[in-house]
């Protein structure tokens, strides 16, 4: 039992921050489940009470990551029912965040709900107040229980990702939290209990399956299998920060920011959701862009990398989509967003992504590999082409947006998709005879899109 | 003391054993841009223990020339080579052996010596820290300091610093002390002096300082419009490249045959030559065939270069 | 001890072999002298050291320097002949002829220049 509390404690005050989210998480909770009357008075107490309660959670945001550690750990072999240990520890802690929100709740709106009702004579009030103790508070447990569990699954991925295809994954498990569960899994509304208790229990197996898996997993064959598809994949770890730093492409995030940024100004100006999806095109095709000064910048790296020309455009191809994929991730949770939340018809959300998802992918590529293509200095041919990419892609979006016939719109991105492989095909072969006394630094990006 | 000069010759060539694979080779190498020759037919090898120095004026071609060697630019005609690869294709092992100063330092401005430093080092498996500290210190080189703030003769510095971290058997510098003050191109100086002592090592450097080519190299190329006008040892180009001074009691004839002369001037009763291949036997069919005193005046790199130009 | 000039027309091994010969000439570098060593000489004058090296076995060739493994070139033992007069006039032999053209040059004559060499020879008898 102590090994539960104790795990617990650890849980709560990882680290500095976590202990001070927790105390004050802790403190504000206190003072909405002692207070309620006091809080319930007040027009904005209950909102801070529930922040309250958000702050409590964070304080145990280390939770996921110490608990995949101790899973993965041999002490908890040598530990006395080790696993249903931990397991315990995690189920308590789940359940000490998620209990204030429905005590709270209860609390708060008890009181002047039931005393309306009873000025009202609406409905018999012990009646009520019955309703509101079981149906009303046992939803708003499990339904708490429930999200928080995967708050506490975004929270994993978050403190475990290393790289940007880390940060994509969460970025990915956020959209998919946003853009499904709500419509199905919410207070107040008609899901029944008995599913939401299903889906608490298959979410907990999940999560303890693989953590508890994981190690066994490590240890056979299809995890080495797996090591040495990464290892091909990622070449040379020695060198894996340092490549992006020479080539100028060490910070996606920056990118993915101002393309955050670019979106929130937009949103204020662009009510409607046609142009939408041309403004998210256009930033598809910035995103890319970085790649222009690449084949300049590679040349740093010539003699210090034991590859060749065309092992060097494979791997600077990678990073530049690791550099890319958080703005095109973003890009894309924006469509997704969007189609769900502007009253799009629910059979043409799925209509709007799939035209939009390979447009803004499509788009990213295609100046990526536009970009590669630089390899001596500016070229009217080039130019030009990428000025009809950019009008294609822009003419498709709008087209898209508007009243499309599925077959034309397919038609025109597989055409974009056939110039994006063709771009590649040519940038590789430049690439593979890549001229450096030509390919000056100076000349390389600024050439870029005629700009 | 002169008639002993060639039987030494042959003492010390006698003393040279034949080289194995050169680091470095081209062979009829010729670059063009866009219609304009670069490079043409440069023939020329770099075997360890050679300290080389190119010699040039702006635009003949030593900065492409380098580049050429180290494959970063493919040949237009004819071949480079590095430690018997082509040098376009080089193999990954054969990389780390080389190291390389541009004329242009490519350093990263936001970041701080030391950062660079480990940047670039961390390409390499053998990267020397201890070497990068002492230097960094003997040179008086703020490694703390980002690299944006940094004078010209720092980046310089930096620039060598990141290329002798890997104990290079080749070193290429371009220009590597243009920005230097005299106490920093010594230090360079001995530095290189240091790594070239071993005789396992080759350096091939350009430069316009041509005090410090005397001192440190063994070899010379002299690049003259694209064209390899010169290459061989130091010692025989001094030998080979003198001035002579005539002086008859009669007066001497305009088209004075000199064998070899490079330039004539005449002026009544004395004549000065510029002469090349200049040796014993030169000197024995001048006095054999020329009533005049003949004097024989030895010339420095610089003087060897500015002629050669004229 | 030797004093290099790499600026000279007169390649640097040459300048080292001509000291090395008009000093042992002149008995001021007797018999079993050690001599810097190549590496030592190279740095100290700042010049390759192959140079240095290339001057070293051209004496060891001569027969006026010999090693000593593992330590430094010394001088070997040197038949009288070379302290003979004439080698050692063959020494000053550069100088002579860089004098000569000097003179000419001002357009001294021979007395002259010989009076200002007196001159000169007694001023630093001392």
């Amino acid at each position: 039992m102590m090994t539960i509390v104790r795990l617990c404690w650890t849980y709560f005050t990882a680290t500095t921050w976590c202990r001070w989210l927790s105390t004050i998480g802790l403190i504000v909770v206190m003072g909405g489940v002692l207070f309620p009357a006091a809080v319930a008075q007040s027009l904005y107490l209950p909102a801070v009470c529930f922040a309250g309660a958000a702050t409590f959670f964070l304080g145990s945001s280390m939770m996921p990551v110490l608990f995949g550690r101790m899973a993965a750990s041999h002490q908890l072999a040598f530990l006395p029912f080790g696993r249903l240990k931990l397991i315990a520890s995690a189920l308590l802690t789940t359940s000490l965040v998620v209990i204030p929100v429905p005590v709270m709740g209860m609390l708060i709106s008890i009181e002047p709900f039931s005393k309306y009702a009873l000025q009202t004579k609406l409905t018999p009030d012990m009646t009520f107040r019955n309703f509101l103790a079981t149906h009303f508070f046992m939803q708003m447990c499990l339904v708490a229980f429930l999200w928080t569990t995967w708050m506490y699954f975004v929270l994993w991925s978050l403190t475990t990702s290393r790289n940007a295809l880390g940060m994509l994954r969460t970025l990915l498990i956020l959209i998919a939290l946003i853009a499904i569960p709500p419509r199905y899994v919410a207070i107040n509304n008609q899901t029944p209990l008995a599913t939401v208790a299903v889906l608490i229990v298959l979410s907990w197996t999940l999560f303890i399956a693989y953590f508890l898996l994981l190690p066994r997993l490590r240890r056979s064959r299809l995890h080495a299998i797996y090591q040495s598809i990464r290892e091909r994949w990622r070449g040379q770890e020695v060198s894996s920060k340092e490549m992006p730093l020479l080539l100028g492409i060490s910070s996606p995030w920056i990118l993915a920011l101002a393309v955050s940024i670019c979106i929130v100004l937009d949103s204020l100006f662009v009510p409607l959701r046609g142009p939408w999806l041309f403004f998210l095109v256009i930033l598809a095709l910035v995103s890319g862009a970085i790649a222009g000064k690449t084949a300049a910048r590679s040349r740093a790296l010539w003699l210090r990398l034991p590859h060749t020309r065309a092992e060097l455009f494979d791997r600077v191809e990678r990073l530049l989509w690791q550099h890319s994929a958080p703005s095109v991730a973003i890009l894309v949770a924006c469509l997704v967003g969007i189609g769900i939340y502007s009253n799009l018809p629910a059979r043409a959300i799925p209509v709007w992504t799939l035209y939009g998802v390979p447009l803004i992918v499509l788009a990213a590529g295609a100046s990526l590999y536009l970009g590669l293509m630089q390899t001596t200095g500016l070229r009217v041919l080039d130019a030009a082409i990428a000025i009809a990419v950019t009008l294609t892609a822009m003419g498709i979006a709008i087209y898209a947006a508007g009243k499309a016939q599925p077959a034309v719109v397919m038609t025109m991105e597989a055409a974009l998709l056939t110039a994006t492989v063709a771009f590649r095909a040519l940038a590789r072969a430049r690439w593979i005879n890549l001229d450096w006394i030509l390919c000056r630094a100076e000349l390389g990006a600024a050439a870029y899109r005629g700009s | 003391m002169n008639d002993t000069r060639s039987t030494e010759r042959a003492k010390v060539s006698k003393a040279m054993p034949a080289q194995a694979t050169p680091f470095a080779a081209a062979l009829l190498l010729g670059k063009s841009f866009g219609g304009k020759r670069v490079l043409s037919d440069v023939t020329l090898e770099v075997s360890p223990g050679d300290v080389i120095g190119v010699l040039g004026k702006n635009g003949a071609g030593k900065t492409t020339l380098l580049e050429l060697l180290l494959g970063f630019s493919p040949a237009s005609t004819g071949s480079a080579q590095l430690f018997g690869h082509d040098s376009f294709r080089l193999p990954g092992a054969v990389k780390s052996r080389v190291g390389f100063v541009p004329q242009r330092d490519e350093l990263l401005d936001p970041l701080t010596a030391r950062n660079q430093l480990a940047v670039i080092g961390s390409f390499y498996s053998n990267w020397d820290r201890g070497l990068i500290e002492t230097l960094s210190k003997q040179w008086e080189l703020d490694l703390d300091q980002r690299v944006k703030t940094m004078s010209v003769g720092q980046r310089q510095k930096l620039s060598i610093l990141l290329a002798l971290g890997h104990d290079p058997d080749l070193l290429l510098l371009d220009e590597p002390v243009a920005s230097l003050d005299p106490v920093a191109r010594r230090q360079f100086l001995e530095q290189i002096i240091d790594i070239s002592a071993g005789g396992k090592r080759a350096v091939v450097f350009s430069s316009h300082i041509v005090s410090d080519v005397e001192r440190l190299a063994n070899k010379i190329w002299i690049l003259k419009e694209g064209r390899l006008y010169w290459q061989g040892d130091l010692d025989t180009l001094k030998e080979s490249f003198i001035r002579i001074h005539l002086h008859s009691a009669a007066s001497l004839p305009q088209d004075l045959a000199l064998p070899g002369a490079r330039s004539l001037r005449v002026e009544a009763n004395y004549a000065t030559a510029l002469m090349a291949d200049w040796s014993d036997e030169t000197r024995k069919q001048i006095e054999a065939h020329i009533d005049a005193r003949l004097e024989v005046e030895t010339l420095g790199l610089e003087e060897i270069f500015l002629e050669l130009h004229r | 001890m030797f004093v290099l000039n790499p600026q000279s027309g007169i390649p640097i091994y040459r300048q080292l072999l001509d000291q090395v010969r008009r000093l042992v000439a002149s008995g001021h570098l007797v018999h079993g002298t050690p001599l810097p060593s190549v590496r030592e000489l190279a740095m100290k004058h700042a010049v390759n050291p192959m140079t240095i090296s290339k001057a070293y076995s051209m004496l060891e060739t001569e027969g006026l320097l010999e090693r000593n493994r593992g330590k430094p070139m010394t001088i070997a033992k040197q038949p009288r002949s070379l302290v003979q007069l004439p080698k050692r006039l063959q020494q000053l032999d550069s100088h002579l002829d860089q004098l000569i053209l000097a003179a000419r040059q001002l357009q001294l004559t021979e007395s002259e220049v010989v009076k200002a060499l007196r001159a000169k020879w007694e001023s630093t008898n001392e």
